[in-house]
């Protein structure tokens, strides 16, 4: 996994603190003081300057730490210069190599400004064009969900929790060993119709491990449906993942199955993956994505397809499956209505597009074409001195 | 005039509810006998959105209010505020007709009525029409030209206008608990009354209020009220723009603001981090100080900024012109180094004020956020009816600077 930029260090840098023994991991920045402070220990540092000449000194560098993967994920915010540019050459890299690529970013605010907003759009572009699938979590629609209960502070946190829950999850899912293997085509077909996404994960050891992971997976903050309905009772396709050390037995496996399908409603689909490659002093893992095609704020129940054109302004992944590996081919059928999906997503996205707080439900305020319910400091571009927490 | 008058002033703010008692004195002053206090729900940027909250709210204030002075409300004076507020200047001129040479009452009411011979906004009506002076045959600034001999009377007025259906809606929330109206007022006039003295008003003042949904202000100049504005910008939104730049609930932010907030632009010093604790549904987190500045130096500054641009847009000059300064009030007069900020904005002396010339509750009038509904009850003692004898002199003497008028229906 490569973080790229300061939010994917970050990410990184969180995903070792909770999940100590993983490995493969890596980043890249061109912020010195990230890549020094962060314990990711593979580092690649970008020189200064702009990311595209950047790339071409490291690329050799890149190519080497990545030879022999059977996949990579690249994760960062997109928006920022650095990312935006870099992470699609490095996709481009990775590809040509033969490497199975996914990518998973986030797309800034509306607040954030429009450059940004621009940027990364195009930056994400670029990356469904090139990787074999992309999950992008959209910062905006966070507040989607339960809009009088969330509030600012809860909603960058659920953008970071998403973030990393996605990785882990991906991760979990593409890097399966064996013995039964999750099929990227499984997760294709999952993530490719996909209204909703709700990622889980849980981890534990000792005698009741199966069921303190699946307990915690199943209570990890992306899977906490609002209303309080289960978002296992309304997926329609869900994809489990145990991943723990080989003396993981078939009876414990049997048991998370069960647990998984009595609590699924009727016509879902469980697919059941298990790693037995990790260390013998791992604990169990359990990862769980459930894909459902219920919206959180729309009541009638549609089919897949409407819904996700409709483009929910739910939980905030949506994802896109390419087959084609050359960059610029046109996608193939599922794919492409997957883009449809996508570009509509992005024209209804557009009605709302500032975060203004505690003003976002009433009039704005504009004044010479400013609105003024914007903070007066990002509107001025006024940087402040840390990133907050 | 009637001693020992009570007058009850309302504020329907953003942030909250208040309601003043006071009672005028013999001798001009007022002596605060309690205040009625509820925070707001239903008000957005100064204007009401949710009438039915709303009384209820004013209610609950009113109830306060009666308990802690022993007095029976029935009639309020009612200050108005809202973004849609605008003002003009107006001179309106009046000939004597033929067979008269002296100027009488109804010159005076003629005159006023020609000023507001022009045409508002649509939906707009006539909310506060503020005398600036009278002038007889060319000469200027006579203060009671009653009784005078001349050919043309002129006068200039100050007219604020607003919104009909807005106006209407605050006076229809009021009523809707069978409370007389006495009369509406400008909030920025209101406040005024207490916070600037007449020498003040003589040397040229600009009165910043700045509340929680709104800023309202007011420019004296020789004398009379020369400009006035609303904007729909304040404490609200700088708790707002915390909470969006450092992440944080907004309550945590509004405590946050008032405990540790300042103005004063770090201007690239450290200041090192400000810890908050863990609360329920937050975790504990540092924050840099710095930060927490920049983001209310900069939305304070823009305020001013705003406030100095609509005063240039109309007055060009005049704000070099005011002697004694700007005084600032309202709730969010609080913030620490907001007078910094506006020295440097304004680029004049400024100073932080609260109700002047006024007994009573020390704690009341001392607090910045109950200005306007103080100056309310003071504004209703000098024109009450119950000082018809006067002359429009004696009046003006008394430190008000315009002559009260019934708003049109």
């Amino acid at each position: 996994m490569i973080g790229v930029g300061n939010a994917g260090v970050g990410i990184l840098d969180r995903l070792i603190v909770e999940t100590p023994g993983i490995s493969g991991l890596m980043i890249i920045n061109n912020d010195h003081e990230s890549l020094g402070a962060s314990i990711v220990r593979e580092k690649i540092s970008l020189p200064e300057g702009d990311p595209r000449d950047g790339f071409l000194m490291i690329e050799e560098e890149f190519s080497k730490s990545i030879e022999g993967s059977l996949s990579i994920l690249l994760c960062g915010g997109l928006g920022g210069g650095t990312t935006s540019l870099l992470i699609p050459l490095l996709a481009a890299r990775a590809k040509t190599m033969g490497i199975v690529t996914l990518g998973c970013v986030s797309l800034p605010f509306g607040f954030e400004g429009k450059q940004k907003k621009e940027l990364a759009h195009a930056s994400l572009k670029k990356l469904q064009g090139v990787c074999d699938a992309v999950a992008v979590i959209e910062n905006d629609r966070l507040t989607g969900s339960d809009p009088t209960k969330s509030t600012v502070g809860s909603a960058f946190q659920i953008s970071d929790e998403l973030l990393l829950s996605s990785m882990k999850a991906i991760q979990g899912m593409i890097a399966t060993a064996g013995p039964v293997k999750i099929t990227r085509h499984d997760l294709a077909t999952v993530l490719g119709k996909a209204a909703t996404l709700h990622f889980g994960h849980g981890r534990s050891e000792g005698a009741n491990r199966l069921h303190e992971a699946l307990e915690r997976a199943l209570h990890s903050p992306l899977m906490k449906e609002k209303g309080g309905r289960s978002v296992i009772g309304d997926a329609r396709m869900i994809l489990l993942l145990l991943r723990g050390p080989n003396d993981l037995s078939f009876a414990e496996m049997q048991v998370a199955v069960e647990d998984i399908e009595r609590m699924a409603g009727k016509g879902c689909v469980v697919k059941v993956g298990v790693d037995t490659t990790a260390e013998a002093t791992a604990g169990l893992e359990v990862f769980i994505m459930a894909a459902s095609d219920r919206s959180e704020l729309s009541l009638e129940r549609k089919s897949p397809e409407e819904v996700a054109r409709d483009a929910s302004p739910a939980t905030t992944v949506s994802i896109r499956t390419k087959k084609e590996t050359s960059a610029k081919s046109k996608p193939t059928t599922p794919a492409a209505k997957s883009t449809a999906t996508y570009n509509q997503t992005q024209g209804m996205f557009e009605l709302n597009p500032y975060q203004r707080g505690r003003f976002d439900k009433s009039e704005p305020t504009i004044f010479d074409g400013e609105d003024l319910d914007v903070p007066t400091f990002l509107r001025r571009g006024i940087k402040l001195v840390f990133p907050p927490k | 005039m009637a001693s020992d008058q009570i007058f009850v002033g309302l504020e329907i703010g953003t942030t909250k509810i208040c309601v003043i008692v006071s009672e005028g004195r013999s001798d001009g002053t007022i002596s605060i006998l309690g205040v009625g206090e509820t925070p707001s729900r239903g008000v957005r940027k100064g204007e009401i959105v949710d009438l039915s909250t709303v009384s209820e709210c004013i209610h609950e204030a009113l109830i306060d209010a009666e308990e802690k002075t022993n007095v029976e409300i029935r009639n309020v004076w009612v200050a108005i505020s809202g973004s849609h507020l605008k003002s003009f200047n107006n001179r309106g001129t009046f000939m004597l007709p033929e067979d008269r040479d002296v100027i009488v009452e109804e010159d005076l009411q003629t005159v006023e009525t020609n000023a507001k011979e022009v045409s508002l906004p649509a939906q707009h009506i006539f909310l506060h029409t503020i005398l600036q002076g009278y002038h007889v045959d060319g000469r200027r600034d006579v203060i009671d030209p009653i009784r005078m001999e001349c050919r043309t009377l002129e006068a200039d007025f100050h007219i604020v206008h607003g919104i009909k259906t807005r106006i209407h809606n605050t006076l229809r929330c009021i009523e809707s608990l069978k409370l007389g109206i006495e009369d509406v007022v400008l909030s920025s006039l209101a406040s005024a009354q207490v916070v600037v003295t007449q020498h003040q008003k003589d040397l040229g003042a600009l009165v910043i209020d700045i509340g929680g949904g709104t800023t309202d202000f007011l420019v004296y100049y020789n004398g009379s009220v020369r400009h006035s504005g609303v904007l729909p910008l304040g404490g609200d939104h700088i708790t707002n723009d915390i909470s969006i730049g450092l992440r944080l609930p907004m309550q945590r932010s509004e405590i946050l603001k008032i405990q540790e907030g300042s103005a004063i632009d770090p201007k690239g010093d450290d200041l090192g981090m400000i810890t908050l604790k863990n609360d329920l549904g937050f975790l504990g987190c540092d924050i840099s100080r710095a930060s927490l500045q920049i983001i209310i130096h900069q939305r304070v500054r823009e305020i001013f900024e705003f406030v100095r641009k609509d005063i240039e847009g109309s007055h060009e000059g005049m704000l070099g012109m005011l002697r004694a300064g700007v005084m600032i009030t309202g709730g969010s007069s609080r913030l620490r180094g907001i007078a910094t900020v506006a020295e440097d904005v304004f680029e004049l002396p400024t100073h932080l004020t609260r109700a002047k010339e006024v007994g009573g509750a020390t704690q009341t009038f001392e607090n910045p956020q109950f200005s306007t509904a103080i100056g309310l009850t003071k504004y209703a003692m000098a024109v009450s009816d119950n000082i018809p004898e006067e002359s429009v002199f004696a009046k003006v003497t008394k430190g008000i600077g315009g002559i009260f008028h019934r708003r049109s229906r």
